[in-house]
């Protein structure tokens, strides 16, 4: 049963988080030229959903930034959390 | 492959090993405006090159236009073609057109459908409609100083229209609506020129602002046909259109009796009589 964490283990379970699955990155490794030229040409309608998938995934990503700036705080009355116990 | 470009495959292929260069390589390539993604970017660049403040718009309200121009810049297709390309693609998703991208830089394209009655060549344009507002004792050759009197008479008569069930009878007062700029739709009641004049801005780039501007649009496109239905009923029923005639000097003489008396008028004694219309 869990009954405390530490920040190193916190930072190790979301350091195991798989990243994320974009077309974009696909398409790279799939079209990525050996020679020398760092982005594939494709045709544009190619990659507009690789596109507008990226730009969401951007926005989702700033979006959660924001949340947790403002995240308010939560007291933690039964986890002992302990680099900061008092 | 020289020894440069073989350096710079290996760099390529060694991000690829890397969840967070992979991802920082893959935002170069698609999305490159991210990295200037802001106001001051924006405000900073050149007046005389519309395609990077297009692309910021695109990339806000019209990504899947984005995507294609970022593309075809990098395919170093000329600047003609990625303007036109760009343009072509946002006026998919915008009632009212672009006609060149450099009108990006002004906001939301809106297009004022009003009448300017003062306007000399009104009855030029608009012979017909010229005569019905000449029923209203507004002719080219007056100042139009009764315009408000005619104006107010229009209103007594959408509302003395609008409650019946007649659809022939709504699209008149459809027809009064656009011809007295009574509809509350600004696109109805101002013209291109009343816009510029007024000084109002165009509605900054957002998904919002355009579903906006596009459901403005819409429902003044509606009034007008409506409008326009109205005025071809006049045209070819002159009873309607006596009716109307007899109307507007019902109501005349109500205002002129009201005046007198410098009494408030109680809307509710005006008795207008509408033939029956489907």
């Amino acid at each position: 049963m869990f009954t405390a964490f530490d920040v190193p283990t916190l930072l190790d379970c979301l350091g195991r988080i798989p990243p994320v699955e974009l077309q974009g990155l696909e398409l790279l490794r799939q079209f990525q030229p050996q020679t020398g030229v760092y982005f594939p040409q494709l045709p544009a309608e190619a990659v507009c959903d690789a596109t507008i998938e990226l730009i969401d995934y951007t926005q989702s990503c700033q979006q959660t930034v924001r949340k947790l700036q403002a995240l308010p705080p939560t007291p933690l009355l039964v986890y002992p959390v302990l680099e900061f116990c008092l | 492959m020289n020894d440069l470009a073989a350096v710079q495959a290996f760099l390529s292929a060694a991000m690829q090993t890397d969840a967070r260069l992979s991802l920082a390589q893959v935002v170069a390539w698609l999305d490159p405006v991210y990295l200037v993604n802001d106001g001051d970017a924006l405000s900073s660049m050149d007046d005389e090159n519309d395609v990077p403040y297009a692309l910021h718009v695109c990339r806000q309200c019209f990504p899947a236009v984005y995507g294609g121009a970022v593309q075809l810049l990098r395919q170093g297709s000329d600047e003609v073609a990625v303007r036109r390309y760009m343009c072509d693609g946002m006026n998919q998703g915008l009632l009212t057109k672009l006609d060149d991208l450099e009108q990006v830089r002004y906001g939301v394209p809106v297009e004022g459908m009003g009448l300017c009655l003062e306007d000399g060549e009104f009855c030029d344009i608009y012979p017909d409609l010229a005569a019905i507002v000449a029923d209203f004792g507004l002719y080219a050759e007056t100042d139009y100083t009764d315009y408000q009197t005619a104006r107010h008479i229009a209103s007594l008569l959408v509302e003395s229209l609008s409650g019946l069930s007649s659809a022939t009878l709504n699209h008149l007062a459809q027809l009064l609506t656009w011809l007295f700029a009574l509809s509350g739709n600004t696109l109805v009641d101002m013209t291109m020129e009343d816009i510029w004049e007024s000084g109002m801005e165009m509605p900054d780039w957002s998904p919002e602002n355009i579903a906006f501007v596009n459901a403005m649009t819409r429902e003044a496109q509606h009034i007008i046909d409506e409008a326009t239905m109205g005025e071809k009923a006049l045209h070819d029923d002159p009873a309607l259109h006596t009716a109307l005639r007899k109307n507007i000097q019902r109501v005349r003489r109500m205002l002129s009796r009201t005046k007198r008396s410098k009494s408030n008028h109680d809307r509710s004694v005006i008795h207008l009589d509408w033939p029956e219309r489907p």
